[in-house]
């Protein structure tokens, strides 16, 4: 006795979906724009010392170099060098230099004549473990705060890399530290100029 | 009837010829720019004791003896060993790492000397597969310190294995004296023939910057010579002078072009520590107004080593990244940024094909390939002001 056609096509639906969910969550996305900011008028930006929540003791750097020099290569907004960023964090007396507060972004943008500061957090940045299969991974998130008020006009985090289906099954090891990274990076440059 | 004003043959041959002068050297890597240096075939030179920046312990004055020997083989002048040092203790000169302008001008009236050769060990590797690398310069003794020569060359053993691994070298000491030979030899050739180290053709797109940025208002007005100060890269890998050693590459590659005055190292050594600036992060705007007065440069380049691995065993893969930006310090902006990084098996498929087996020669082509990019960019959008102009036809590449 044959099983009815329906039938077979529910197990092949559900055979389609239980891979789906089995396979490597990839790109989680929350954006949030202002919707009353005009971003055009934003030129020059000040990328401050990302926060480093990772066991990695450079990943706060190495992130923030690969989203100053992708800033800088849109041509869109001309990037503050660091030197000089670091020199009006010193100079406004910046007590956390990750999390500054609006006051002190208003300081800052001022002293470093910037139309905007970003911040960042590193979340995740090296390899990740599932089962027996491994794979490099960075989670990165981006706040930009306008320099007249220090308001959080732009919000975004991207995650990239992790252990897809196919690494789990043929093995591989994933995307190199570095590919990883600038995929992260440039899916938030996206999401800010869409 | 008035027609429009048309240019007259002359006009249009004038500006076709103007444009073909400034276009076909460009297309040729090549502009206008500095005489080619050079340096009279009897000219003396003092050897300095090499920098090391292996990070392995070996003796410099060993090498400093081998390469005078091997220099004195091939004919060149060399300033004699206890002249060399006795000069140097008489005055004060311990840092070997580069030149300053009064020591240059020292060594012509205290030593009769007409150029002076600093080097660096960069890479010293005893293990299975012995690695050995060198980087060397001439540096005329005179208050501007010109950089006359450069050159650099890494040999792994096991470059060239070929059939049956008969090409492996297992001896550390014979891929130390290849390098040494090497060495020797082109700068020989240099002292003795003018000719400077062989271009080596344009670098593979693998090692083109990841991402990359180019002020199209960079150099505008300062052409067809830039002078540029090469400051240390910071070092954020594990290898502890991997900033030194790529800011070496970095000015090997553009002392090779004819557009731009490198300045010697050790007279940028000396602005620093003279104008007291710490770099922390980077180096800040009054920083640069500092160093455009006191090196009178059109581009400061500074950059940051993320990733430095040398290759270990026969198997090994090296990996380099890192991230250059150049600030013009006329316009106090960034004119240029890049970020690179590479393995030495990216893109080799078969029997190790086209595989880079150190570091060194790893960040010495990607650095190549990031000045070749920024002259791309400049062939690019000089060739499109000309085409505006209406001075050129087509393309410039």
């Amino acid at each position: 006795m044959t099983k009815p056609r329906s039938s077979r096509i529910g197990w092949v639906a559900a055979c389609v979906l239980a891979v789906a969910a089995c396979s490597a969550h990839r790109g989680a996305q929350v954006t949030f724009h202002d919707p009353v900011m005009d971003f055009s008028l934003i030129q020059s930006v000040a990328v401050m010392p990302f926060e480093n929540l990772t066991s990695d003791r450079n990943a706060g750097e190495r992130v923030r170099d690969v989203v100053m020099t992708m800033i800088q290569a849109t041509g869109a907004m001309y990037v503050v060098p660091p030197g000089e960023v670091g020199r009006g964090i010193s100079r406004t007396s910046l007590t956390d230099p990750v999390a500054p507060t609006p006051e002190e972004v208003v300081a800052l943008a001022k002293n470093v004549e910037a139309d905007a500061v970003i911040t960042g957090a590193v979340l995740e940045y090296g390899q990740t473990r599932s089962g027996s299969a491994s794979a490099n991974v960075a989670s990165v998130s981006l706040r930009m705060m306008e320099a007249e008020t220090g308001r959080v006009v732009w919000s975004a985090s991207s995650t990239r890399g992790g252990v897809s289906a196919s690494d789990r099954l043929f093995g591989g090891g994933g995307e190199p530290m570095n590919v990883v990274t600038e995929a992260a990076v440039k899916d938030l440059l996206d999401k800010l100029f869409d | 009837m008035i027609r429009p004003s048309q240019p007259g043959t002359a006009i249009r041959l004038r500006r076709l010829v103007l444009g073909a002068m400034v276009v076909v050297p460009l297309v040729a890597g090549r502009m206008p720019g500095l005489e080619a240096a050079s340096l009279a075939p009897e000219a003396r030179i003092a050897v300095l004791p090499p920098e090391n920046l292996s990070a392995v312990d070996v003796s410099a004055r060993d090498l400093e003896g081998e390469l005078r020997e091997r220099l004195e083989l091939r004919g060149v002048n060399v300033l004699d060993g206890a002249a060399t040092e006795e000069f140097m203790a008489l005055n004060r000169i311990r840092y070997t790492g580069g030149v300053s302008g009064a020591t240059a001008v020292a060594f012509r009236e205290r030593a009769a000397t007409d150029a002076i050769l600093v080097s660096s060990i960069d890479l010293v590797s005893r293990d299975e597969i012995p690695k050995f690398a060198v980087t060397a310069r001439l540096v005329s003794a005179e208050e501007s310190a010109r950089i006359l020569w450069m050159d650099s060359v890494a040999v792994a053993g096991n470059e060239h294995p070929g059939a049956l691994d008969l090409g492996m070298i297992y001896t550390p000491e014979a891929v130390r004296d290849a390098v040494l030979d090497e060495i020797a030899d082109s700068l020989s050739s240099f002292v003795r023939l003018g000719s400077l180290p062989p271009d080596s053709g344009p670098p593979r797109r693998k090692f083109r910057p990841k991402t990359f940025y180019r002020s199209l208002e960079a150099f505008r007005d300062r052409e067809p010579v830039v002078r540029i100060a090469v400051l240390p890269f910071e070092n954020d890998s594990t290898e502890p002078y991997a900033g030194q050693i790529l800011a070496l590459q970095f000015i090997r590659h553009l002392s090779a072009l004819p557009v731009v005055e490198v300045i010697e190292p050790g007279v940028v050594r000396q602005a620093l520590l003279e104008g007291r600036v710490i770099r922390d992060g980077g180096v800040s705007l009054p920083q640069v107004d500092l160093l455009r007065v006191m090196l009178d440069a059109d581009l400061i380049l500074s950059g940051t080593v993320r990733d430095y691995e040398e290759s270990i065993g026969e198997f090994g893969n090296p990996l380099v990244a890192f991230s250059v930006s150049g600030v013009d310090p006329h316009r106090r902006q960034i004119v240029w940024s890049s970020f690179s990084y590479n393995e030495g098996r990216d893109k080799v498929y078969f029997w190790n094909l086209g595989m880079l087996h150190t570091a060194h020669r790893l960040s010495s082509e990607m650095s190549r390939a990031v000045l070749e990019k920024v002259l791309e960019e400049r062939r690019e959008s000089l060739g499109a002001s000309l085409r505006a102009t209406g001075s050129t036809p087509g393309r410039t590449e």
